[in-house]
């Protein structure tokens, strides 16, 4: 994943619970040093990693920490640093959900290991609304379930996951989420 | 739908800011964003080319015209009261039937982001393929990475300066420390020599021993440490001076040769290279090598001469400066195999007796050693065992411009500007006194000559009396004291002139009366200043243009400007020391400060060397006639520890000495048990004179 990513869980964890935390998260998951660049692509590994740690050493389940993260991404990182993307991506929670490939692919030229995830509108019925995630990498969904909490803040959107339906694949991990949105 | 509108539909697909303006710069038809941006309607009169501030292309003027000439280049133009910018080119798609100039491009996102935040574009408002939004992201993710290296390097800064102050705080700690041990350890180191003095004998005597020897090893340990730890920013804090190679050797050398003729050693410079010009470079450095490559080869050999060579090495490219190689040799006893490689290296396997042996502990070649690496060069030894070691050493020394006024200060020599010419001769018996004095005088131009006795002088002067301009002569001497000897000389054919000034460590009417009874001319008190020497070198001698005056007014009067008086007299007349010690100060640096003034610390250095010899030599007798009851000899010795005590600021003790030479004068010979009482006094005082000059040389 691109440091942008780790960078961004490391902003989490200092934010809400400074320096010395973060020293800890970082030891605890044997990630040698925590100066990434945001441009450069790092193997997953370390993501997850570090996640990993984060949950360890705030004794909350991995999913939790995950969440978390999500609703940081958007509210934090991305809303601080690429305001003016997300602004053109959409005005509010169901066309930005449209454009988001678009938005990932947008940025891809200057990135040649960068494996966005897909979404997909698979039903939009006045308040229920199906979301399907598609993604190469696996164990990510928990985060896609803050993302969206995070986005539905951000556009004063009201929303609920009714569920969440793992999708048989053989490869990578599919998602579905059942949205209730008012 | 005509060819036309079909083509303008297309264009749609690839353009998200499309125009079409006739030939007047009006626009007649407008992709939906262009229009909404430019809240245009049709049949609006809006003048395309007028309405944005074009940045590119530069030979653009607004004008319609211009604009066709400027098909194919890039059009960057926006207007801040739309807070809209577009970004393409104009076509000419007149032969598909667009009439006029077609514009065709997008919103010129940096523009936008930066002048009108609030702008409401989205991403449909840019077509597919255009890498703004890449741009962007890109351009946005690089200020986060400028603000994470800045962060960066600010923490780096921040823990160099940590680095860098407790590195600080550790040498100014261990600095402080080392200063601390060494003032009592200087004391430890005296009174063990002291005691030892005594005559201690059988298993206290080997104590003794083996404590004073380890104390003077932790001694110089302890100096090692002071001295290494400033070595780095001695040498980049080094002033750089102006000065002359030849004269640098001759002042080395000069330092270097008291201990020389002490050893019985021969020193000379090798070959006759004469540097020309002048140089500029770090010279305390440089005397700071030589010399403690000098004093080296002097504690190591037995016998034998000391080269000191100093060359330019030819091969060179430098215009600016001259590659000079410096050598010291020796012909001692070499330098065992198994001591070479920790020559320079003390610390490295630890400072074993065996080391000492050989060739010292080599402290002073590890400082030696880095001074020359941080001076850009490099030191190599040569040995041979049973004929001599030679230390070699090449470093680059910058030329001084030619016109330079070489400063003399340190080592004045005739070329001085208050230089005096003229022979003088020296007689005094206190071997220090007389090598500092010369040393001062030798300071002003003089040619020197000294006697250690009455007798010495009047021999001298009876077969060369013509060649002597000036005589110095010490008072109390044992045998032929000075007022005999200057009858003596007077009566000398052609002496009956030649002006002969009093030296004495009283300044007595009395003596001040004998004097010129004697014949004298002068009467100077010890320690020995500058300021009154030259009153009577002026008086006596030729310098500078003038020839000496003739003034015959007496010298001796006790208001003459040149009999100071005496700077610790004490009036104390027959009192026992214990009475009245606690009034006054163990050491004064004041008489040293002068003395490093005007001879410069170094040599001054040697001089207390010198007077710890000797006064240890003299204590040892003092106690010996102390303890026979031997009143002439101890009023002898009280005087000269006395004197010699007091020149080097070491007041307290000088002054008992001084209280019991005048006790025993007074027939009232004190017991050997004064020696005790003083032993302290003299201990604190010689320990205090050496961190003086210790500070002053570091
Ligand atoms: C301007 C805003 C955004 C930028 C610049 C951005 C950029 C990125 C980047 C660089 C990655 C890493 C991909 C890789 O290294 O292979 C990524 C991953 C991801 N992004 Fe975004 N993103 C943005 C907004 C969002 C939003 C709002 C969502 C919400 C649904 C989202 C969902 C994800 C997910 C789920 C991943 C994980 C990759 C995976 O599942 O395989 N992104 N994004």
């Amino acid at each position: 994943m691109y440091g942008v990513i780790n960078k961004s869980l490391r902003d989490m964890v200092v934010e809400q619970f400074g320096e010395a935390k973060w020293s800890e998260v970082l030891q605890r998951s044997g990630v040698p040093d925590d100066s990434f660049l945001a441009m450069q692509s790092y193997d997953d590994d370390i993501t997850y990693s570090l996640a990993q740690a984060c949950a360890d050493e705030m004794e909350i389940d991995l999913s939790d920490a995950l969440r978390a993260f999500g609703v940081h991404w958007v509210e934090n990182t991305v809303a601080k640093q690429y305001e003016t993307l997300m602004r053109a991506a959409g005005s509010d929670m169901l066309s930005f959900l449209g454009n988001l490939n678009n938005l990932h692919d947008r940025i891809s030229s200057t990135f040649l290991n960068y494996r966005p995830p897909s979404f997909e509108i698979k039903k939009d019925a006045g308040e229920q609304v199906e979301i399907l995630y598609l993604s190469e990498r696996v164990g990510l969904t928990p985060f896609v379930e803050g993302l969206l909490h995070g986005l539905a803040a951000r556009f004063n959107q009201e929303m609920a996951i009714i569920e969440i339906v793992p999708q048989p694949v053989a490869r990578g991990e599919q998602t579905l989420f059942k949205l209730s949105m008012g | 739908m005509s060819q036309s509108d079909t083509f303008w539909s297309e264009l749609q697909k690839l353009f998200t800011v499309v125009g079409q303006i006739d030939s007047s710069g009006r626009l007649v038809r407008a992709s939906p964003l262009l229009a909404a941006q430019c809240r245009w309607q049709a049949q609006d009169d809006f003048y395309f080319f007028e309405s944005f501030s074009f940045k590119r292309p530069t030979s653009f003027d607004g004008r319609y015209e211009s604009a066709r000439e400027a098909v194919g280049q890039l059009f960057l133009g926006f207007n801040n009261e739309l807070g809209f910018a577009v970004r393409g080119q104009v076509v000419d798609y007149s032969g598909i039937g667009l009439d006029g100039l077609c514009f065709v491009g997008v919103p010129w996102l940096w523009w936008m982001e930066g002048n009108a935040p609030d702008q409401s574009l989205t991403m449909a408002s840019f077509p597919v393929h255009d890498v703004q939004m890449d741009q962007l992201f890109f351009m946005s993710t690089q200020q986060s990475m400028v603000e994470d290296l800045q962060a960066l390097n600010e923490q780096l800064k921040t823990a160099k300066q940590d680095v860098e102050r407790s590195n600080e705080a550790r040498q100014s700690f261990f600095h402080h420390v080392s200063h601390e041990m060494r003032t009592p350890l200087n004391g430890v180191v005296s009174s063990l020599s002291l005691m030892r003095d005594l005559g201690l004998d059988g298993k206290l005597a080997e104590y003794a021993g083996l404590a004073s020897r380890s104390a003077d090893r932790l001694l110089e340990v302890i100096n090692f440490t002071l001295e290494s730890a400033s070595i780095e920013s001695h040498v980049s804090d080094a002033e750089f001076t102006d000065f002359s190679l030849d004269l640098l050797i001759e002042e080395c050398l000069a330092i270097a040769s008291p201990l020389v003729i002490e050893r019985g050693l021969e020193l000379r410079r090798s070959g006759v290279q004469k540097f020309a010009r002048p140089y500029r470079g770090p010279v305390k450095l440089l005397r700071q090598i030589l010399g403690n490559l000098l004093s080296n080869a002097v504690k190591f050999s037995q016998s034998g001469t000391i080269t000191l060579g100093a060359g330019i090495n030819e091969d060179n490219s430098d215009e600016q400066a001259d590659i000079i190689e410096f050598s010291v040799a020796d012909q001692g006893p070499g330098i065992p195999d198994e001591a070479l490689p920790r020559l320079f290296t003390p610390f490295a396997t630890g400072l074993s007796a065996e080391t000492k042996n050989h060739q010292g502990t080599g402290l002073g070649l590890a400082i030696v050693q880095r001074i020359v690496e941080a001076l850009g060069g490099e030191i190599t030894v040569q040995t041979v065992l049973g004929e001599g070691s030679i230390f070699q050493f090449a470093i680059p020394i910058s030329h001084a411009p030619d016109d330079v006024q070489i400063e003399v200060a340190r080592y004045p020599s005739l070329a001085s500007a208050d230089a005096y010419r003229g022979r003088v001769l020296l007689v005094d018996d206190n071997e220090t006194n007389r090598l500092l004095n010369a040393k001062v005088m030798e300071s002003t131009g003089l040619d020197v000559t000294t006697a250690g006795s009455g007798q010495e002088a009047y021999d001298a002067l009876a077969v060369e009396n013509n060649a002597v301009d000036l005589v110095f002569m010490d008072l109390d001497m044992p045998g032929m004291d000075g007022f005999e000897a200057t009858r003596r000389i007077k009566a000398l054919p052609g002496a009956e002139t030649l002006p002969i000034i009093a030296l004495s460590a009283h300044s007595s009417a009395r003596d001040r009366q004998l004097a010129e009874e004697a014949g004298m001319q002068g009467f100077l008190t010890k320690p020995l200043v500058l300021e009154p020497l030259r009153a009577i070198y002026t008086r006596y001698l030729a310098h500078d243009g003038a020839t000496p005056e003739t003034d015959e007014g007496s010298l001796l009067a006790p208001e003459s400007p040149v009999a100071t008086e005496a700077h610790h007299d004490s009036s104390v007349e027959g009192a026992l020391p214990e009475e009245d010690a606690g009034a006054t100060m163990t050491f004064d640096r004041q008489p040293v400060d002068r003395l490093i003034h005007e001879v410069g610390v170094d040599i001054l250095q040697t001089l207390v060397d010198k007077f710890l010899t000797e006064s240890a030599e003299r204590w040892e007798l003092l106690s010996g006639s102390l303890a026979a009851a031997d009143r002439e000899s101890a009023v002898r010795e009280f005087h000269t520890l006395g004197s010699a005590c007091l020149t080097f600021g070491i007041t307290a003790a000088g002054e008992k000495f001084r209280q019991c030479e005048a006790a025993a004068i007074e027939k009232n010979l004190p017991g050997d048990e004064v020696l005790l009482s003083i032993a302290p006094l003299l201990a604190e005082g010689i320990s205090q004179l050496q961190l003086l000059l210790s500070e002053q040389r570091g």
